[in-house]
């Protein structure tokens, strides 16, 4: 407990998350810009199916989140990024982790942006759009030069307040929904439902979040269960919100609307008027759930960065990697080449996320087989 | 026989010389001078030298019944001395009874007090000053320290920083030694242990940690050893000094150590495994670890029934949080997203505001500016006066203000409001703190509005999510979340026939509170003073019997 035990060792890692902050960790990373669009681009290519892509683009998320947990469990003294290393050798664990850092310093830019013209053009119109992309950064990356316990801690403690807001706007909305929007609820065809579950999945990365953090889990023996009731509860929230868009504005309107769940607040109403209008105070809520995600991708970033130079603390690149995600951040010119690259991003870094974990699972089993156990120094020849 | 009485007799003597003379030459050498010579001029003048020549120190020779020169040092006023007169020199004056050693002065007095030999001048001045009474004897090579200490001491009285309605009305006092007694008195368990320790390089100032051993975490207990003994500074004038020292992160504008006057309060917080540290010198007893949840919690909570205690305790979260947020929340509705307001009001709060020249921000952080001085000026004057000030400053400037135009009564409405908010939290010391933070949300507000004050917020909370005090995090329970713990932090005061457990994050040796669950003699319905009971005839035949 006292901070002198906390700093020794190297070789163990802090063992400080509980099964609780694995599921909040989890959820309050994945619910994050994204869900203001989601029922606008699963509407855009599975038609009426845009719920049921959430519903199966969440089912292959937890999928990819149990391939995480079992790595966590079989090497809990060890993270994604230096599993990478021991079971492919130094230099290709190295060049992945790379890779996965390069892509999630680029979400973490694209996040940020989006967030920013969100806030500009719905509640500070008059606000520069690289200040309010400069001050959710900040608030990012000071956060981020914080330890593993407090990354849990503070995860734990916001989920609620993201959480039921966001449920309290569906229900609401609910009022006015009709349910006859949702038919067919398979939408057009198998194709364009592929394609939406796809970018769903694409859109919910953020649990490569759980790499990092399993190797300082108290009880590395359940996780599967938190990781998978996390993730589960974001998919939740997502496939509400789309639902509810869609059975609330029909398809046709919910493709012509920019950020459809801002909408959806926006109808919103609360007997007893005293809030006038639900959009503002949806949007502070919203703001929570965006720090959560910005500060998860930007703790990947500064551990992996930190794994990928040899070096044990992520603490300085916290502040490092602000100036380099920052004019990523400006680059992309107006909001609709920023949506553009978003998907082609987040498409593109699938297999980073999906495939890799599996990669190192089935690795990690072989050896296991061949007796070697996959541990460093036992390697086989 | 008597020969080699009288052998020993010349032998102690010629050795007593041969130890002189090798005193002479080691002192005149520079070596020794720290210890005591046997010889009463010498040792009583190096002893002044170290007291230094102050009136208060008296030094009163006199010579023993059996003719030997002796010598009394003390602080005059920190000394009973008309018991030393009674005790001491008169029984030492007094001519020898018969079975009494003549040359043994000491066995006079162990009857009655308290003696500690030293043997080093160096020895002598901590406990002269602090109230001990110095004998020096000629041809001993030991002064004797007695216990006469008589310190002024003020009476127990309540606290008045921690007024309670129902609940005990003794608070601590300035004296350790009474401090340790409250908490005895209170905590009659071998297992409270007391080790004390003395801070300052000058002041000397006896600090006592109390703990309860088996169920306070001995990593912590250890814990607090390891900083306290780290403390080098010249003074230790109240608790505060330490606090500042031991505290974990030293920038935070939080409270991360709880301060209290109230013995009750700090034995219930020992029996949690929390361990507390009094300071002499003051009534402000420290415990750690400390968490934010004790900042809006008093120990009256635990005496009222739980309805009461969780409903008041609800009403100081909420009014924690307008203390901080509440004119933060104002500036941002007023001047950037107005619509959020139902509009009839939103109209009101325009029409009123219509002759106000300054931005809503600026009017606000002014009148708080205000507050802030009002409050500070009513804590200066003397009570009396205090409250007439306070409340006429407030409605002159008040109603003054706002009917020249000056600010809008609104503004004065949302800044009295955040000001009784944070006089509703018990902590004084983190209702300043969120008076402070609430100025950088107003400017927030100002700038960014809604968003401004929410980023704000964040970054608060997260600060407080990053504290630790003595490796308990100070959001614990809420975060990291533990069941049935947090219901009692945040708003329910849990009965307390259901917390049965000490909090997991201060990790006791002894988890339960309390043995055995439920209450099962309580839920067995006895039919007490019912009238159809049946009388056992016995004691109702002799009760009568009596009576007649």
């Amino acid at each position: 407990m006292t901070p002198a035990g906390r700093a020794e060792g190297p070789a163990r890692p802090l063992k400080v998350i509980t099964d609780v902050q694995v599921a909040a960790i989890l959820a309050s990373s994945i619910i994050g810009v994204g869900i203001l669009t989601l029922p606008r681009v699963t509407t855009e290519r599975a038609d009426t199916g845009g719920p049921l892509a959430t519903a199966l683009g969440s089912l292959l998320t937890m999928g990819a989140t149990a391939l995480l947990a079992l790595l966590g469990r079989r090497h809990p003294d060890e993270n994604v990024f230096q599993l990478g290393e021991t079971l492919f050798g130094r230099a290709v664990g190295k060049a992945m982790a790379l890779l996965v850092v390069a892509f999630f310093i680029e979400l973490t830019a694209l996040a940020s942006r989006e967030f920013g013209e969100v806030v500009v053009t719905d509640v500070l119109p008059r606000t520069p759009l690289e200040v309010t992309i400069l001050a959710m950064l900040l608030l990012a990356a000071s956060a981020a030069r914080n330890d593993v316990a407090v990354f849990g801690r503070i995860h734990e403690f916001y989920l609620p307040f993201i959480v039921f807001p966001a449920l309290a706007i569906v229900a609401l909305a609910l009022k006015t929904a009709r349910l006859i929007n949702l038919e067919p609820f398979w939408g057009q065809g198998a194709a364009g439902l592929a394609r939406a579950t796809v970018l769903v999945a694409a859109l919910l990365q953020t649990f490569f979040v759980l790499g990092t953090v399993a190797n300082h889990t108290l009880h590395p023996e359940r996780l599967l269960r938190p990781a998978l009731l996390g993730t589960a509860l974001a998919g939740f929230v997502y496939t509400a919100a789309a639902a509810t868009a869609l059975a609330l504005f029909g398809r046709g309107e919910v493709v012509g609307l920019l950020w459809p769940t801002l909408e959806m607040a926006k109808a919103a109403t609360v007997p007893g008027g005293i809030i006038e209008r639900f959009d503002a105070l949806f949007l502070t809520v919203w703001v929570t759930a965006v720090f959560t995600s910005l500060y998860s991708t930007y703790f990947v970033s500064a551990t992996g960065l930190a794994q990928a130079l040899g070096l044990r603390e992520h603490k300085p690149f916290a502040l490092l990697l602000l100036p380099v995600v920052y004019l990523l951040a400006l680059l992309p010119g107006d909001i609709q080449t920023l949506y553009q690259t978003i998907f082609r991003v987040a498409e593109a870094s699938l297999p980073l996320t999906f495939l890799w974990p599996g990669a190192l699972l089935v690795r990690s089993l072989l050896a296991a087989y061949r007796g070697t156990d996959g541990r460093r120094g036992e390697r086989w020849p | 026989m008597a020969r080699t009485a009288w052998d020993a007799d010349r032998a102690r003597e010629l050795a007593l010389r041969a130890r002189l003379a090798r005193d002479d030459v080691e002192t005149l050498l520079g070596r020794t001078a720290d210890r005591l010579t046997g010889r009463i001029a010498r040792d009583l003048a190096s002893l002044r030298r170290r007291l230094g020549r102050s009136p208060d120190v008296v030094a009163r020779r006199f010579r023993t019944s059996s003719g030997r020169a002796a010598a009394l040092v003390y602080v005059d006023g920190l000394v009973a001395a008309g018991r030393v007169e009674t005790q001491v020199v008169h029984r030492l004056m007094r001519p020898t009874g018969a079975g009494e050693r003549a040359n043994d002065p000491l066995a006079r007095l162990v009857s009655a007090l308290e003696v500690r030999p030293k043997s080093r001048l160096s020895e002598l001045p901590a406990p002269i000053f602090a109230g001990d009474v110095a004998l020096l004897l000629d041809g001993s090579r030991r002064a004797f320290l007695l216990g006469f200490r008589q310190p002024k001491e003020r009476n127990l009285g309540e606290p008045e920083t921690e007024a309670v309605i129902r609940g005990p009305r003794e608070g601590f006092v300035e004296s350790l030694r009474t401090n340790t007694s409250l908490l005895r008195r209170r905590l009659r368990d071998g297992d409270l242990r007391i080790r004390q320790l003395v801070l300052g390089r000058r002041t000397h100032t006896a600090v006592a940690v109390c703990y309860i051993r088996g169920v306070a975490s001995p990593d912590l207990v250890r814990e607090v050893f390891r900083r306290l003994r780290a403390i080098e500074v010249d003074g230790v004038l109240e608790s505060g000094y330490l606090e500042q020292y031991i505290e974990d992160n030293r920038y935070s504008p939080f409270p991360q150590i709880i301060n209290t006057e109230r013995p009750d309060k700090v034995v219930g917080l020992l029996l949690e495994g929390r361990v507390a540290i009094l300071t002499d010198g003051t009534p402000f007893a420290l415990v750690v670890p400390g968490d934010f949840t004790q900042l809006y919690q008093t120990p009256e909570d635990y005496y009222q029934r739980f309805h009461i205690a969780s409903f008041i305790r609800f009403v100081r979260l909420v009014s924690l949080f307008i203390s901080l947020t509440m004119s933060a929340l104002y500036v941002s509705l007023i001047s950037f997203n107005p619509e959020m307001i139902p509009t009839k009001f939103a109209v009101a709060v325009a029409g009123a505001r219509a002759g106000i020249p300054f931005p809503s921000a600026v009017e606000v952080l002014m009148l708080e500016v205000i507050m802030e001085i009002l409050r500070e000026a009513s804590l200066h004057l003397p009570k009396t006066v205090g409250n007439a000030i306070s409340i006429v400053g407030v409605l002159v400037i008040g109603q003054a203000a706002v009917s020249s135009g000056f600010v809008s009564p609104i503004s004065v409405v949302i800044v009295a409001l955040a000001a009784i908010g944070s006089f509703a939290t018990p902590a004084f010391n983190a209702a300043i703190a969120l008076r402070l933070l609430r100025f950088v949300l107003i400017v927030m507000a100002g700038l960014f509005g809604l968003y401004g004050t929410l980023i704000g917020l964040i970054f608060i909370v997260n600060h407080m999510l990053s504290l630790e005090s003595f490796g308990e995090p100070y959001m614990a329970p809420v975060a990291p979340f533990r069941w049935p713990a947090v219901l009692d932090a945040l708003f329910v005061r849990a009965p307390l026939w259901v917390e049965r457990r000490r909090p997991e994050s201060l990790a006791p040796r002894e988890a339960r509170r309390r043995r055995g669950g439920a209450l099962a003699a309580f839920d067995e319905k006895q039919p007490v003073l019912d009238p159809a009971r049946p009388r056992r005839p016995g004691r109702a035949g002799s009760a009568r019997g009596r009576g007649r």
